[in-house]
């Protein structure tokens, strides 16, 4: 086998690209858990990890088939912050995850 | 006191027997017989451990990890106990049966291995006529069966030019990843440097390639780019560090911080007969060896890249300069890059010999089952 290095490391999509329909959703081999050594949820993803705060957590916990707009209802429970801000937030988020290969749109 | 951060990622390597015979494979030299692989149970503790001392992936690995039937076990385990479970694979002989019996089990990602971009040139540095049809079509059952795919390009001198091919290569087999991966200069692949080392204008040519299709397949295709360090200005991060990020298991059971830490001669490694993994990341002498920074030589300790590149790689200062505590003869700070710039100019410039191949150990008919002859030995 031939072994380079191994990549973990902790971009760009245009934002604009996410709509309302968007229903963003984990790839193909990327798993989403909790880390109980580090107390942190976690994406797995080929050889990759990466580690996530507690709002990006929270983010990914809502890409689970739902659309946008149904993703920024239920932040919307979680977060106390204007629609607006959140969305631009969260559409940020998702647009550099798409670009790493974590979630397909 | 040296902070030890728990780890991210085993490499578990199941065994040491592989039908192919890469002339760069990044296994050493001396390798684990059959008789001495480890079983079932054994590794399912070590796993277990593994996870235990925080480790959230397993990348199996070998030689040829297919080759022991109960790999959809470790996997499974894998599973049950929370790790990710990625397959380094040559893939010449993955079925679509065996492929769903994995994913079934548990398996993320598989990872394939290509020596080149058509099989007049893969199929000579594998050393296996008919790998690269095979490996093609290997690669289009893990899409089949929804596993997600990453490619890997082994660059060097024999197939740089043909990167244009291996990118749509990647695009065609709908991989998600792809590793263009210049090949390191360790164990086999050292020994026959002067046949695969590229010209620097030819790695600067790669290096320029990989920036205009990052661009292009952004979206749709990560690609990651290894360079062969001898032409970088700084080392690589080797291991994201000595003993900070990953380990690796032999097929016999030995714990190493990376896998050709065995040429540093004057360590010796702990195995999980003996030891704990939990013992082994947090005291194990030649674990702690060159952790952090206090090893380092003064020119690294004073550097701002020192917890970027952690002094680069030991068992590349080991083989160039004589000494593991040495800093990495790449880097442009270190006394020996002239030494460095010299040999790869030697190697690349002059007519490239011929491959000495890696011989698998104990490789059995049923190994090769229906594979066709090999054409190389």
């Amino acid at each position: 086998m031939f072994l380079a290095a191994l990549f973990y490391e902790v971009i760009r999509l245009n934002s604009a690209d996410i709509t309302n329909d968007s229903c963003p959703k984990l790839a193909a081999g990327v798993r989403l858990k909790f880390d109980d050594t580090r107390k942190s949820w976690t994406i797995l993803a080929p050889e990759r990890v990466f580690m996530l705060d507690e709002i990006a957590g929270e983010i990914l916990l809502g890409c689970d088939g739902k659309s946008f707009s149904e993703l920024i209802d239920f932040l919307l429970i979680k977060f106390n912050a204007p629609r607006l801000e959140i969305e631009k937030d969260v559409k940020e988020v998702l647009a550099n995850l798409v670009v790493k290969g974590v979630l397909d749109i | 006191m040296i902070k030890i951060d728990p780890p991210l990622a085993l490499l578990a390597e199941l065994t040491h027997r592989c039908p192919l015979s890469c002339p760069y494979c990044s296994n050493p030299l001396e390798m684990d017989a059959r008789s001495a692989e480890m079983d079932t149970q054994t590794w399912c503790r070590v796993l277990t451990e593994a996870k235990e001392i925080g480790a959230l992936q397993v990348h199996f690995s070998g030689g040829e990890p297919t080759l022991r039937p109960d790999l959809a076990d470790l996997i499974a385990h894998a599973d049950e106990i929370g790790l990710y479970s990625n397959l380094i694979t040559a893939a010449v002989s993955l079925t679509q049966k065996r492929l769903e019996s994995l994913k079934e089990a548990g398996l993320a990602h598989v990872q394939i291995s290509f020596q080149g971009a058509d099989s007049e040139i893969a199929d000579r540095i594998a050393g296996y006529e008919g790998a690269f049809v095979r490996k093609t079509e290997a690669a289009a059952r893990v899409i089949n069966a929804g596993l997600a795919l990453t490619l890997n390009a082994v660059i060097n001198r024999h197939n740089i030019e043909q990167l244009p091919d291996f990118f749509k290569m990647a695009a065609r087999l709908k991989a998600r990843r792809l590793e263009v991966a210049h090949v390191q200069y360790y164990g086999w692949a050292l020994k026959n440097r002067a046949a695969l080392l590229p010209s620097r204008a030819q790695v600067e040519r790669t290096t320029q390639l990989v920036e205009e299709a990052r661009l292009q397949y952004e979206g749709n295709m990560v690609i990651d780019y290894v360079i062969p360090d001898y032409y970088a200005r700084r080392p690589k991060s080797c291991m994201n560090g000595w003993a900070r990020r990953f380990f690796n298991i032999t097929p016999a059971g030995k714990v190493l911080p990376c896998h050709a830490a065995e040429t540093i001669p004057h360590l010796s490694f702990p195995t999980v007969h003996e030891a704990s993994l939990v013992d082994i990341w947090q005291n194990d002498p030649a674990f702690n060896s060159y952790r952090g920074t206090d090893w380092m030589p003064e020119t690294c300790q004073k550097c701002d890249n020192r917890e970027i590149d952690w002094g680069g790689c030991r068992c590349q200062a080991m083989a160039l300069t004589g000494d593991a505590a040495n800093m990495d003869p790449v880097c442009e700070l270190s006394p020996f890059k002239d030494k460095v710039l010299e040999i790869a100019k030697t190697d690349a410039g002059g007519i490239a010999p011929d491959f000495i191949y890696r011989v698998s150990p104990n490789l059995s008919k049923e190994d090769t089952r229906g594979s066709p002859e090999k054409i190389t030995g």
